[in-house]
């Protein structure tokens, strides 16, 4: 049996060994069958066509299984895959927020299958394959995995590629501070892990810091049944339960969860929020990050409302629209100062290298003749101009 | 009476000690195509219109955002007619701002709406 490029089963010829065990091809009246697919895995021409005879081996294109039985699909390993469409069926659960391409979280091999293949259904790869640690893994080539190393959900043997850089959008890995013993979740798929935990995304959700400052926040949710070994303590209680698996945190304000906690190595609850993309880097970290990640998740798995569907930016004003001043605190650029209005109830974020730039959050003006002025509003003045936007609560957003 | 663009200045100087760059930046805000020497001109009339009602007060600030000193409406108006007061500023240099007094307050709210639509 012989394969194409991509791994696929393509010809599959009777052979005989001689005595030594060497091959030969049998009688040339022997059949030969072939298969062929074209890139998105689609196969060519007709069952009985020169082309294709429609090989009755378990394994096809990418040398994967396809449920011929039933579904057709192709099983991709993390992910079912329809060369029908030429889209997986689920999201890429390793999805970059922060990566534009990877918005399209359905897509196949970049939409570029000539040139890569995604066999785990987590990564484009373009080159061998290799042993890492001990498991076989792509070399993946992928915009998820900014590192150039594949993403690894037991990572009993991996050790982050550096110190990560929490605040700074680094990679997720947990620093190994303390002896740690990293737990990650056994299903390769981060969206059926979660799917199956029933996570909890919004303001429902138990808190699950340890300090108080942190349970005052009342930002930080957690997964219930999960359980996480953030340091190197069991954690045993409610809602933690013995698996090792990941547990994620996010929230507003929680970037001092770490403070005493014992996950101030991790840089705080946030940074365990970015662990939970392992190998993923959205760009984000830290409790600005974390927002993001929230925003994120709720999108993919449908558990958020209209306004958490939307991916907030600075750069679009427009997508700041209801949104809450916790919402806004995540996007302010780092390093920028935070001072309460000196009139009016508010607060005034400055560039301090450039004192012209502000972000300001009135809490609004009750009884102001403008709608848009009597509920909460953003003002931004930048670039030359100076741009109002209703937040969660004005009654702009309700006309 | 006060016009559209005071009105809207205005209500900048009640919505906080606001720069007078971004005065210019508001009427942009309301009126993109216009050209920036027309719109900083209509702003230094509107504001100077303000400042004569004595609905608006004019500060010295240390950028950025820092101490506010109030001066006179004389030293103000002078102030007014330099061109780098109304430039954005920089980090260490003192800019000019204004805030509305109660006057200005009453005066806004009794005015009529423009139904400005400076919002995405």
């Amino acid at each position: 049996m012989f394969g194409d490029d991509q791994g696929s089963a393509t010809v599959m010829m009777q052979v005989t060994l001689d005595a030594s065990g060497a091959m030969f091809p049998a009688a040339v009246t022997d059949p030969v069958s072939r298969n062929a697919y074209t890139p998105y895995g689609a196969v060519r021409g007709e069952g009985t066509s020169a082309e294709n005879d429609q090989l009755s081996f378990s394994k096809g294109w990418l040398n994967q299984i396809t449920d011929e039985a039933s579904t057709g699909l192709v099983y991709l390993n993390a992910r079912y895959y329809d060369a029908g469409t030429s889209r997986f069926v689920s999201p890429d659960p390793l999805m970059n927020p922060a990566d534009p391409r990877t918005l399209d979280a359905f897509r196949y091999a970049e939409n570029n299958p000539v040139t890569y293949s995604d066999v785990t259904g987590l990564c484009s790869t373009t080159g061998s394959w290799a042993y890492v640690g001990g498991v076989l893994e792509p070399p993946c080539n992928t915009s998820n995995n900014t590192k150039g190393k594949p993403p690894r959900y037991d990572d009993n043997d991996y050790a982050p590629p550096k110190t990560p850089d929490w605040n700074h959008g680094d990679s997720g890995w947990q620093g190994t501070g303390g002896g740690a013993t990293r737990h990650s979740p056994a299903d390769p798929s981060v969206l059926n892990y979660l799917a199956s935990l029933g996570v909890y995304m919004d303001a429902n959700g138990q808190t699950s810091c340890e300090t108080q400052a942190c349970m005052d926040s009342g930002a930080n949710y957690w997964a219930p049944g999960a359980a996480m070994d953030g340091g190197n303590r069991d954690r045993s209680g409610p809602g933690f339960t013995p698996d090792p698996v990941w547990m994620f945190f996010f929230g507003d304000d929680i970037e001092g969860c770490g403070s005493g906690s014992g996950w101030s190595q991790a840089g705080g609850c946030a940074a365990l929020g970015m662990n939970f993309i392992p190998g993923g880097k959205a760009g984000v970290a830290g409790a600005k990050g974390s927002g993001k990640l929230l925003k994120w998740l709720k999108r993919i798995l449908g558990h958020g409302d209209e306004a958490a569907s939307v991916m907030r930016s600075l750069d679009d004003l427009g997508s700041l629209r209801g949104a809450t001043p916790a919402d806004i605190r995540q996007l302010i650029p780092e390093g920028w100062t935070e001072m309460p209005l000196k009139t009016g109830s508010g607060t005034r974020f400055v560039n301090p290298k450039r004192p012209g730039e502000a972000i300001m959050i009135e809490n609004g003006w009750p009884g102001a003749t403008d709608p848009l002025h009597s509920g909460p509003y953003l003002r931004v003045s930048r670039d030359g101009t100076v741009t109002r936007v209703p937040l969660q609560g004005n009654p702009v957003l309700d006309q | 009476m006060m016009n559209e663009d005071e009105r809207a200045i205005l209500w900048l100087a009640i919505e906080d000690f606001s720069g007078l760059w971004e005065t210019v930046w508001q009427l942009r805000s309301l009126g993109p195509d216009v050209d920036d020497e027309v719109l900083a001109q209509r702003a230094r009339n509107a504001v100077a219109h303000l400042l004569r009602s004595g609905w608006v007060d004019v500060y010295r600030c240390d950028e950025p955002y820092g101490e506010l000193s109030l001066i006179s409406t004389d030293e103000a108006v002078v102030s007014l007619d330099q061109p780098s007061a109304w430039d954005e500023p920089q980090a260490g240099r003192v800019s000019l701002r204004i805030g509305a007094t109660e006057n200005g307050r009453e005066a806004y709210a009794q005015s009529p709406d423009f139904l400005h639509h400076d919002s995405p």
